[in-house]
């Protein structure tokens, strides 16, 4: 009624007092109301200055905290590759799967009284709500035990322990069992990449290379060496995510990823390949205990092949044993027997105790040396140096040490590299025994001259008679493929290695000890060892099988050595065991290698370009 | 009286032309505002894009390390000289059956 009234009141003022608009105005009216939106405004700015003046940092917070994420790039572990770039050790990511037993306890319940505790009613409908479920009535866990292939026992375990917070259920597992376990969607089960280390070439690199731990740490041979290089850095670099989780703006770089680098071996894979499945053959068929090989490249020093057996497929770590995986190449010692005669012959040449054409009497096929006696096989005569080498007469071969001075031969057997480090710079690398002392027999000095009571790696010997064929430069020995070529160092007379180097061509040859060691289209230059194996007491009936040589003997390009530990059966000569080892490895690497055929008596079709 | 005074939309535009260069500023001021979240928007997709590629990145490199892992598998040497012996009857040439040819 009152609002008619004054709708009709005011129909009459326009009537009336067109003009006057302000009639009713009301000061403290407006002063209100003007007041209040003022006082609005301003509490609007106070606050509004409030948060981004006074304390900006609590929304500035509040934001981050919703947006602001730490990313991880993961850096692989670098690859090993051989000298032509083939893969011989590779990463792939794998995942770990671990749970949070915690969550696990929050949501599944172990007991049937702790599940029948959580029952919540609801008060509306009045039925009952299991606020857990009860574990093993899950269809899941089994499932998931399943496919990690756990004892759901274990499994159970795991996840009872008290106050525990993280365990790794499975580590090192691929995609498709990811992608399953995701789909399975357990509370409190999670899984996180790491790295897993293939090797594709397996047993034949195993002991070379040796392995990574689970967490991508070498612990055993080239792996652990060169962990540092090979290893990289993750990188760490926080960024700002959207709801959808993309990133949207990369803040800082928290850690710089380091790319790990790829080591480039000396290994040639082709010739080592040969290498294995020949040095496995021949320990094999012998019934001997190991066996270990070594090619190396005259002229560089580096290693174009090294393998041992036993060994293990490096992909499968249930049979692994520490004895197979031990290089055996460079840290086991054996006496090298005959194998060093070649050396001793160098030696006596070297303190001009005799010379290239020199005739000595071996007969009657033994002789005494400080009361004890030294034998030949039969009587050999009168023979040459190059037959003491041929038919590896002890005796001839005594007779040329006992004119030096046991300093001398000791001199000589360091120049070759005896007792000293090869520079393969290997962990686990054994230098072997050069003993140094004043007091030599004259039947020790003998003995020594035909390889008892000094030690070496199969390696060193390798070394040896690189030296011999390099002309008598020594180069370090290397795994690595080097960019620069390698910087020898004299040690022995040219002329001198060179000589000593044809006189061993007699071995191969009809009527000496290895006419198995012969490679087709070449002339080879080798040298028998079989020495018996010292045990606490003496000499056993064990014997080592070695036969280290060189070819072709024109232009000497790779020097091979290979060493059979414990041959049993009636053969156990060297020149029936290690030399048709040799022989076959010997021709690959020749092959492979495009080496020119020097032998003239072998005829080849020749295509020549003019 | 109201041809007198003038119309407020005339006021109003007159006072504009007065303060013609603030209102220019303003409306750079506006139109700056409005680039800068255009811009922003745009770097934001960009980034995604670049972290999206980088991701793809790497999955291509680790398929490619497991192709490598095959590869090296199936090309292991001592598996195609099995092969080449047992299933393709071949041999090593001796010299009777090799030609030699001397590049110069």
């Amino acid at each position: 009624m009152k609002m008619k009234r004054n709708l009709a009141k005011s129909k009459a003022n326009k009537h009336t007092k067109k003009n006057k608009v302000y009639a009713t105005f009301s000061s403290w009216r407006y002063l209100f109301v003007s007041l209040t939106i003022a006082l609005v405004g301003l509490l609007l700015i106070s606050r509004l200055a409030y948060l981004q003046v006074i304390d900006p940092e609590y929304l500035t917070n509040e934001a981050d905290k919703r947006s602001l994420r730490v990313t991880q790039s993961l850096a692989h572990r670098g690859n090993i590759e051989d000298r032509y770039g083939e893969e011989l050790a590779i990463s792939v990511p794998a995942y770990a799967i671990w749970v949070d037993p915690k969550t696990v306890k929050a949501a599944y319940a172990f007991t049937r009284d702790e599940w029948l505790a959580n029952v919540q009613v609801d008060p509306k409908t009045g039925k009952e709500k299991h606020n857990k479920q009860y574990f093993y009535e899950s269809k899941k866990w089994p499932a998931l035990a399943e496919v990690l292939d756990i004892d759901m026992q274990t499994l159970a375990e795991v996840i009872q322990k008290p106050n525990s917070r993280f365990a790794y259920l499975r580590r090192q597992v691929n995609e498709p069992i990811v992608d399953y376990v995701k789909k399975l969607n357990l509370a409190g089960i999670s899984n996180q990449r790491e790295s897993h280390r293939f090797y594709p070439t397996g047993e034949i690199n195993a002991n070379i290379l040796g392995l990574t731990d689970l967490d991508s740490r070498g612990i055993e041979g080239i792996e652990k060496t060169y962990n540092s290089y090979l290893q990289g850095k993750n990188g760490k670099k926080s960024v700002r995510k959207d709801r959808l989780g993309n990133v949207i703006d990369n803040i800082e770089v928290l850690e710089v990823k380091k790319a790990a680098g790829n080591l480039q071996l000396s290994i040639d894979q082709r010739i080592q390949a040969v290498a294995y499945s020949q040095l496995k053959r021949a320990v094999k068929i012998n019934d001997a205990t190991s066996g270990s090989i070594v090619v190396l490249d005259v002229n560089t020093g580096e290693i174009y092949a090294m393998a041992n057996y036993p060994s293990f497929n490096p992909n499968d770590r249930s049979q692994y044993q520490p004895y197979k995986l031990r290089n055996r190449a460079i840290t086991d010692t054996f006496e090298p027997g005959s194998t060093v005669k070649p050396l001793v012959v160098s030696s006596a040449l070297i303190y001009g105790k005799t010379d290239v054409d020199e005739v000595i009497d071996t007969s009657p096929g033994w002789m005494h040396v400080g009361g004890r006696r030294v034998r030949d096989g039969h009587n050999l005569g009168k023979i040459d140096l190059a037959m003491i080498l041929k038919k590896s007469s002890n005796i001839g071969i005594s007779k040329l040490a006992l004119r030096l001075q046991p300093q001398q031969l000791l001199q000589t057997f360091s120049d070759f590299g005896f007792g000293n480090d090869t520079g393969i710079a290997l962990i686990g690398e054994s230098m072997g025994r050069l003993p140094l002392r004043h007091r030599w027999s004259d039947f020790e000095l003998a003995t020594m001259s035909f390889g008892y009571g000094i030690t070496t790696t199969t390696l060193q010997l390798a070394k040896a008679y690189a030296i011999l064929g390099s002309g008598g430069i020594e180069y370090p020995t290397s795994i690595l493929k080097s960019a620069t070529p390698a910087i020898g160092e004299r040690v022995i007379p040219r002329n001198i290695a060179l000589e000593v180097v044809d006189m061993m061509e007699g071995v191969s040859q009809r009527g000496g000890t290895a006419p198995k060691a012969k490679v087709e289209g070449y002339r080879i230059a080798g040298k028998t060892g079989t020495s018996r194996k010292a045990e606490a007491g003496g000499y056993g009936d064990d014997y080592v099988s070695v036969f280290a040589g060189l070819a072709p003997i024109s232009k000497p390009r790779f020097a091979i050595v290979v060493m059979i530990n414990e041959p049993q059966g009636d053969r156990y000569y060297a020149g029936d065991v290690a030399a048709p080892v040799f022989s076959a490895v010997m021709k690959s690497a020749l092959l492979l290698s495009d080496v020119r055929p020097d032998d003239e008596n072998e005829r080849y079709t020749l295509l020549e370009s003019y | 009286m109201s041809d007198q005074r003038d119309h407020l939309l005339f006021l109003i535009l007159a006072d504009l032309r007065r303060h013609f260069f603030a209102l220019l500023l303003g409306l750079a001021i506006l139109l700056s505002a409005f680039y800068n979240i255009y811009i922003t928007h745009e770097t934001r997709e960009l980034v995604t894009k670049k972290e999206q590629l980088s991701q793809q990145k790497d999955n291509l490199l680790i398929e490619k390390r497991n192709l490598l892992i095959e590869e090296h598998t199936l090309d292991e040497h001592s598996r195609i000289r099995r092969i080449a012996r047992m299933k393709l009857s071949m041999v090593q040439p001796t010299k009777n059956n090799s030609v030699l040819v001397e590049l110069p």
